[in-house]
């Protein structure tokens, strides 16, 4: 019997690509692009994003748990296959090293102002590679640990109640909105991670759980996304908020315990737990497609490679501010992307069984 | 492969010698305290007079360190600070930011600047106020206090708790500095000749401190400003069948407890209910306590001495245009968006508003006798 994902164990990853580092940040992004009670808008965002997984999950239905890169190499010529293969490659390497980039610099900001951030990222990266090279099952597996390590932080939030103020929330809904579309679309980053569920697509249980599991690590992100936000606009005052620009670890900071003061930096450390399953995801998905292009290449020399390179571009941008630029160019078309991808497959999938209806017209 | 291993191990441990921080070499700014440079040469000096005390291992007054300096700001005053020592000065552990006064009038938000910008400072720094000089009051000998930073920290700590005064925390400072509907407030010390005295709550207008709420007033005031239990009042008493024959007649009630609820009837029309609740500890006249018209006669007159309490202390507010018990806040939430956005609260509409008090005072017992 070959090893499969499990249900459980998809929702899990699910939700731990999708949350990362920008948890750090949303509260205050959702407030700049919507405004007063702008919590509320993820339960929107997060509405956007149920239409892209049907796509997906509909692209799993369709096409009968059949692995996405036979979709494609039947359906596609190699002219237009080559150029999206390296689109997508050069879009998960960055994706996922620049996720790493931004932790490694926030790490530095904030703890060890005194260190060479590229040295924090070659550390983070080589625990990645070595991740990545356990194969997807392992991964699986070390992402529920990982999962266990750190969803506990949410309870966190419970030590901020005593100073959760619904006076502060304001009854006004979507007033004083800044960049609803520019800073909605930061927001809706941070729902971005569920399109690798289409790579994992021939590794999971065939009992037809995926969709469900899909949505059920869907709703958990925005679950807890939500959470973090509303808790946040009872505590901060708008325009506070928005002049702060971690807001999730502002709140961190306030916390005290009658053990350790400044829980904080401890919580950051164990955040590193959710960025490495990011990182980590993207550049299996990265490996993936480049494994499909080099097929006679051993699989070490891709892995070591793809992580040599991801770090390389990563070293250039030195400050969070490039990063954030660089992101958004790679981010912005992504986004687009992705929700036409799934289309593109149920395209392909469509003309596919067209084609034979139309053999099995002629036979 | 064991070298390769060996290599990454080596690497990885060496990590921890990329900064080294020593804890004797480092020396913890407990308490910062600013003070606005009057004099002459202000602009050359620099226009803060910024001192800082470091807790010492030994608590013995020899071994109290207090730093003080020049600067235009935080930041470059404590580089200067930094010459004076032998010691890494790191700001970790700040517990207090204290501010004379002159500065809080002309507004201190400048110079909290550099609390809320660095990382390694806590959302939990006290903001004080020192009627006086900041720096004098951080110099001062106080030979049964010798770690100063403390005694302030822990006395301010105590003091909100019985209500005479807040423990307004960087947090909460900037908050209410941020909200268009409240005013931050701020606990006031002065020196004493050997001691500290609490010396009440100022209250701001955004960043500037335009009112003090004398001590004595304190409970009142919290008991306007939200819900919270503790505390005492002590007032002269004059009741109606009183036996007693001298003027000494007074009455003390502890352990206080007050719930605030806000009515907007319109914004230039608000009602405060509160419900106070509290016991007796301290009674020197001769009226039975036990009758229930005696009672009942002592809770409408301490009904009567908050309501005259509260009114001098709003109609002052009014006139100051300080926001402190966040009124604004219920008036927005009562108003549609646009209406408030147009509404000029704390200049035009808070300073002429009518706003009353209904106050329901309960006796909850009266100590161990009868």
């Amino acid at each position: 019997m070959t090893e499969k994902i499990h249900f459980t164990q998809l929702a899990v990853i699910v939700y731990m690509i999708q949350s990362g580092i920008i948890l750090f940040g949303l509260p205050r992004i959702v407030a700049e692009a919507f405004g007063t009670n702008a919590w509320l808008a993820i339960i929107g965002l997060s509405g956007i994003v149920l239409i892209n997984l049907y796509l997906i999950i509909l692209v799993y239905k369709r096409g009968n748990g059949k692995s996405m890169f036979v979709i494609l190499e039947d359906g596609l010529p190699k002219l237009i296959l080559y150029p999206l293969y390296v689109y997508l490659i050069v879009s998960f390497g960055l994706l996922g090293v620049l996720v790493a980039k931004n932790y490694a610099l926030l790490v530095q900001l904030t703890m060890f102002p005194d260190i060479n951030p590229n040295l924090l990222l070659a550390y983070f990266l080589i625990v990645a590679m070595f991740f990545v090279s356990k194969g997807i099952y392992n991964m699986a597996k070390i992402t529920v640990i990982c999962f266990f390590f750190t969803i506990w932080t949410i309870f966190l939030l419970v030590l901020v109640v005593p100073e959760f103020s619904f006076v502060r929330l304001t009854p006004f809904i979507f007033q004083d909105a800044l960049d609803p579309f520019g800073s909605g679309l930061d927001a809706y980053s941070a729902f971005l991670g569920f399109e690798l569920t289409l790579f994992l697509i021939p590794y999971i249980q065939r009992d037809g759980t995926f969709g469900k599991a899909i949505v059920v690590g869907h709703i958990f992100t925005t679950f807890i996304y939500t959470a973090v936000c509303f808790m946040a606009m009872g505590f901060f005052s708008l325009d506070q908020l928005r002049a702060t620009l971690y807001p999730t670890q502002e709140i961190l900071k306030f916390m005290e315990t009658p053990v350790i003061e400044r829980i904080e930096n401890f919580v950051f450390g164990v955040f590193m737990l959710k960025i490495i399953v990011t990182t980590v995801f993207y550049h299996w998905a990265a490996l993936e497609i480049t494994k499909q292009l080099f097929k006679k290449t051993k699989k070490t020399k891709l892995l070591f490679f793809l992580f040599f390179s991801t770090f390389s571009i990563a070293t250039i941008p030195t400050i969070q501010r490039e990063v954030n630029e660089w992101f958004a160019i790679v981010v912005n078309p992504y986004i687009f992307f992705v929700f036409c991808f799934p289309l593109l497959l149920l395209l392909l999938l469509w003309i596919k069984s067209k084609q034979a209806g139309r053999e099995k017209d002629i036979a | 492969m064991r070298k390769l291993l060996f290599l990454l191990g080596t690497l990885l441990f060496i990590t921890g010698c990329a900064q080294e921080r020593i804890v004797e070499d480092l020396g913890f700014i407990h308490s910062a305290a600013y003070e606005l440079n009057e004099s002459e040469n202000a602009e050359k000096e620099g226009k803060l007079i910024m001192t800082i005390t470091l807790p010492q291992i030994a608590p013995t007054a020899e071994d109290k360190l207090t730093l003080t300096t020049t600067a235009n700001t935080s930041k470059e005053g404590r580089t200067q600070l930094s010459r004076q020592t032998e010691r890494v000065l790191v700001s970790g552990q700040l517990r207090t930011a204290l501010f004379s006064d002159n500065l809080a009038r002309v507004g201190f938000l400048d110079t909290i600047d550099t609390l809320k910008r660095d990382h390694s400072i806590g959302l939990n720094v006290k903001i004080i106020v020192v009627n006086g000089s900041s720096k004098e009051l951080l110099m001062g000998e106080y030979p049964q206090h010798p770690r100063i930073g403390r005694y302030i920290y822990e006395m301010i700590e105590k003091e909100a708790q019985t209500h005479v005064t807040v423990d307004t925390t960087l947090y909460e400072f900037i908050r209410d500095y941020h909200d268009d509907g409240i005013d931050p407030i701020v606990p006031l010390i002065k020196k004493g000749k050997e001691e500290l005295i609490l010396n009440g709550i100022g209250l701001l207008k955004g960043d500037q401190l335009v009112m003090e709420v004398h001590p004595k007033d304190g409970r009142v005031f919290k008991m306007l400003h939200g819900d919270y239990l503790g505390g005492t009042i002590t007032k002269e008493i004059h009741l109606k069948n009183e036996p007693k024959e001298d003027d000494y007649l007074y009455i003390s009630f502890n352990t206080l407890e007050s719930k605030r609820k806000v009515m907007v009837k319109s914004p230039s029309e608000i009602q405060v209910n509160l419900e106070v609740k509290g016991g007796i500890d301290e009674y020197t006249g001769h009226l039975e306590l036990t009758e229930d018209e005696v009672q009942k006669e002592i809770e409408k007159d301490l009904a009567k001495y908050i309501k005259e309490i509260g009114e001098k202390l709003i109609k002052e507010m009014q006139e100051k245009q300080t926001d402190s018990l966040g009124f604004g806040q219920y008036v927005r939430n009562q108003s549609s968006y646009n209406s408030w956005k147009k509404m000029n609260w704390k200049e035009e509409v808070y300073p002429d508003a009518k706003i009353t008090f209904n106050i329901d005072v309960k006796l909850k017992g009266f100590g161990s006798v009868k």
